[in-house]
């Protein structure tokens, strides 16, 4: 037996009183009075169906159960349980217990509106446990006005579901409204809960979410399709850029808006990147295959070799127009001992003016630095925010170093004739020419030193086989330029330096030292640089360059062999070169409020 | 009575004592290795920047043959590194004897210094290659029958000709593994023929003799002489046997083998006999060792002076 049905019970036999008394329809007394009954039976019997049906005419009543609801049901109901509901009210009054007394005749009114209006004094019965839900939250200490909403709306609900048209209605209604505002809702809700709970969750939950609503409307048939469309469209416009619509800067509200905003900003910088990654990676493949690039390995180091700009930031994200905005950085300088001193730069502007004075900031202490080995700096960026306008901008601190990357390239000479008789030896065809020296790295790759700059190198064979008698025996040196940061570009190189071990003498330079017993060195830099490199700047990268070395006539073979089977020499590549890096932060320019007349009023005491 | 209690006492004196075993001369024909080299463990390999250091290299002949005028030579990267000793010497070292049982020994010492390092390099790996390069000989003696009578007209021979293993190793990296012999009938008396099988049992690479000096220095034509292979020389009582291939190829992990046959025929009259065939083998050798060094830069460091 149901509740309802239960209550029906109890309140049948004074509702079939009330009939008697109004005498309109003699039958429908007796209907309530049988309903009621009929209910009461099917609780008494187990095996009976709780809810009379035309398939379970076991009891008597049962014929009356289906009968069309009388007028006299429409009304007598409602009207007893009012009755009721007003005593208790009335009692509950007396008692002291005002909120319970209200939220008992609160729910009897709805009950008897919604029973008039829908002609179903029973379903609508549902309203009559809002206050024992009510006195439940009050027990438990989570009486609040919104709970209490809460649980009589769930009691609407629950009633607009057993109607067939209404749970249509509302279906449809649903439907709509989340195919329509599906990610304000989710991206309100998350928020909401953010700040409720007082806690950053992973942004990706919510990325998660949107993603799949996205989906589901993208694939879903609906009329409202366009309508969608352009209302996401919209959202997310004014998420990205009009943030300050969504809250008040400073607000709750905004900083959850602004965290996931960084939060797909970071998000898409990161899928960029790897797309970047990718797309190199096949790239660097094919300059692979087709013998185009050269790696290199960095060299082990006990400090990350480069200038850095750490912990950048700014005092406040939001400034008045009359303020100035200050972003900060550590600017952090590593390197050895370099001949000539490392010349550093910084600068910083509103992203897009980077030629325009007035949104350029003062760097202080000072903007440039010249650095031996080792330089930490706090730097900082002043800009007048008046100089950028009130909204949203973008600062970036930019800084432009000298740096020097070396490389070299382990090589192995021997000659020719003896190479080809330590090979004929050979019976394994897995064995190497370089085994009979106990040498395991076959093919030793580049070694570069640290910084933004990477450079491999390679050449045609190892052990280059050379023939005391040919000059064009030496081997062809390839050299890669690549960028070996994920940031920054190569501004420019001043100087490349190319050396090659005594006896073989690099072809196709003019500027060259050494040669003879020494190692054959030469420079380049202006024009014959940017014929290597290109015109442009920032210098694409990779660049891979191709040198043809000879052996020295006379005496060059003897020169590199000096008197062993087997030599072992280094192909060196220095790059003196300007690279460039760039932080960007936001920051909101407020419009300057005058002073009210109530602040003005207000008086500090100490 | 006198002379005869001295007679007495000389004719006892060796067996009043305990009782001694006669000492066996140790067997100095065993073995696969000739020179053996290692880095001594004090060497030091790891350098600092525009800083000296000292290697040190452990050597001993552990094969039965005695090394004259071989050479020693270090190969390294001298853009990088400077010796400061020769680079290549001229050693002897004597081999196992009897009155020497390990074999002669020696220790090295080389001295490095490091003349600079790219810009912006905080260390540097290069190997420091030491190699030995000597001349060495494989002497074997193997019992072998002559047997005229092929047809087995006698019964009660002193032997038979049968397939000879003499071991893995005769103190020498070349090892004679096996003598097969072979009497070939011509009219009525025989010419032995013996096959002889050989393998390189060492760790080192084999050349020709010549090859053992251009293998260290590669100073004059190359030409043949670093072929892996060994001259043969094979003795029949006194008398040396034509041998062929000559020189035999002996390849890594390969064994070879060379045929030698003696102008002289046997009659039955000669009859059947035991008698040791005395094979040598010639050939270069060398090895080698290799030893990482590191550079390291020194904090603060610039150019060397």
């Amino acid at each position: 037996m149901g509740w309802k049905d239960k209550l029906l019970g109890i309140v049948a036999p004074p509702a079939a009183i009330v009939a008697k008394i109004f005498k309109k329809r003699p039958g429908a007394a007796a209907a309530v009075g049988a309903a009621a009954g009929a209910t009461a039976a099917a609780a008494a019997t187990p095996a009976a169906p709780a809810t009379p049906t035309p398939a379970a005419p076991a009891t008597p009543a049962a014929p009356a159960a289906t009968a069309p609801p009388s007028s006299l049901k429409t009304f007598a109901q409602p009207i007893m349980i009012l009755v009721l509901a007003f005593f208790l009210y009335l009692w509950l009054s007396a008692r002291g217990q005002q909120t319970m007394a209200f939220w008992v005749l609160w729910p009897a009114i709805i009950y008897a509106i919604v029973a008039v209006i829908f002609k179903d004094s029973r379903d609508a019965l549902i309203f009559l446990i809002v206050p024992f839900m009510i006195g439940v939250l009050q027990w438990t200490d989570h009486m609040t006005p919104t709970n209490a909403i809460f649980v009589t709306a769930v009691a609407l609900m629950i009633f607009l579901f057993r109607k067939d048209k209404a749970r249509d209605f509302i279906e449809q209604a649903f439907t709509v409204f989340t195919y329509l505002f599906g990610a304000l809702i989710i991206f309100w809700l998350t928020a909401w809960a953010q700040i409720r709970m007082n806690v950053t969750y992973p942004h990706f939950i919510t990325t998660i979410l949107l993603a799949s609503y996205l989906v589901w409307m993208a694939f879903t048939k609906s009329k409202v399709k366009v309508l969608a469309i352009i209302i996401n469209v919209l959202f997310f416009t004014l998420l990205f850029f009009v943030p300050t619509m969504f809250g008040p800067p400073g607000s709750a509200l905004y900083e959850v808006v602004d965290d996931q905003r960084s939060a797909w900003s970071d998000m898409f910088s990161g899928v960029l990147k790897v797309g970047q990654q990718v797309k190199k990676g096949v790239e660097l493949q094919y300059y692979f295959v087709t013998g185009d690039y050269e790696y290199g390995v960095e060299a082990d180091s006990t400090k990350p070799l480069g200038v850095f700009l750490e912990n950048v930031g700014i005092t406040s994200k939001i400034v008045r127009e009359d303020d100035t905005i200050d972003v900060y950085a550590r600017l952090r300088a590593e390197s050895f001992k370099t001949e000539a001193p490392l010349e550093i730069n910084v600068k910083c502007y509103a992203e897009g003016f980077k030629n325009d004075k007035d949104k350029q900031g003062n760097i202080s202490p000072r903007a440039k630095f010249d650095v031996i080995e080792y330089e930490v700096r706090d730097i900082d960026c002043i800009i007048p925010a008046l100089s950028l306008g009130v909204g949203s901008h973008d600062i970036s601190l930019e800084t432009t170093f000298d740096f020097v990357t070396s490389a070299y390239l382990k090589a192995y000479f021997m000659d020719q004739s003896v190479m080809r008789a330590i090979v004929r030896q050979q019976t394994d065809s897995a064995a190497h020419v370089l085994d009979a020296f106990g040498i395991t790295e076959r093919n030793p790759l580049a070694i570069f030193t640290g910084g933004p700059l990477k450079i491999g190198m390679g050449v045609t064979q190892q052990p280059s086989g050379l023939i005391a008698e040919e000059a064009d025996s030496g081997p062809t040196l390839t050299v890669t330029f690549d960028g070996n940061w994920f940031e920054g570009e190569l501004a420019n190189v001043s100087e490349l330096t190319f050396v090659s071990p005594p006896g073989l003498l690099l072809q196709g330079f003019s500027n060259c030292g050494g040669g003879g017993q020494e190692e054959h060195k030469c420079t380049v830099k202006g024009e014959k640089l940017n014929k290597l490199l290109g015109r442009s700047r920032p210098i694409t990268l990779p660049k891979t360059i191709r040198i043809q070395t000879n052996v020295q006539q006379p005496g060059g073979l003897a020169t590199i062999l000096a008197g062993a089977p087997l030599s072992i020499r280094s192909f060196k590549v220095t790059a003196n070169y300007t690279y460039r890096i760039k932080k960007t932060i936001g920051v909101i320019v407020k419009e300057y409020e005058l002073p009210t007349e109530e602040s003005k009023g207000v008086e500090i005491v100490q | 009575m006198k002379k005869i209690i001295i007679a007495f006492l000389l004719l006892t004196a060796c067996q009043l004592g305990p009782g001694t075993s006669i000492p066996v001369p140790p067997d100095i024909y065993i073995g696969t290795s000739a020179l053996e080299a290692s880095f001594n463990p004090s060497s030091n390999n790891n350098i600092y920047m525009c800083r000296q250091s000292k290697v040190l290299v452990d050597v001993r002949n552990t094969g039965a043959f005695d090394i004259e005028n071989g050479i020693y030579s270090f190969i390294f990267e001298e853009q990088v590194l400077k010796s400061l000793d020769e680079k290549q010497v001229r050693f002897s070292l004597e081999g196992k004897s009897v009155f020497n049982p390990p074999g002669g020994r020696d220790q090295l010492q080389f001295r490095l210094e490091n003349i600079g390092l790219p810009e912006q390099l905080e260390t540097y790996n290069s190997p420091l290659i030491f190699q030995s390069c000597y001349k060495y000989k494989t002497f074997a003696s193997a019992p072998i029958c002559i047997d005229p009578d092929v047809q087995n007209l006698n019964q009660r021979k002193a032997c038979l000709p049968q397939p000879v293993t003499l071991g893995g190793s005769q103190g020498a990296p070349v090892a004679i593994t096996q003598v097969d012999s072979i009497m070939i009938p011509e009219d009525d008396k025989v010419r032995p023929v013996f096959a002889v099988y050989v393998q390189h049992v060492g760790t080192g690479r084999i050349v020709t003799e010549e090859g053992a000096d251009v293998a260290c220095t590669a100073a004059e034509d190359v030409g043949q002489k670093l072929l892996s292979l060994a001259d043969v020389t094979v003795k029949l009582q006194g008398r040396e046997l034509a041998c062929s291939p000559d020189p035999v190829a002996i390849e890594i992990g390969q064994e070879a083998m060379f045929v030698c046959e003696d102008d002289k025929l046997y009659g039955l009259a000669e009859g059947t006999f035991s008698t040791v065939l005395e094979v040598e083998l010639s050939y270069g050798y060398f090895n080698t060792l290799v030893l990482p060094i590191t550079i390291t830069r020194l904090p603060g460091q610039g150019a060397c002076n």
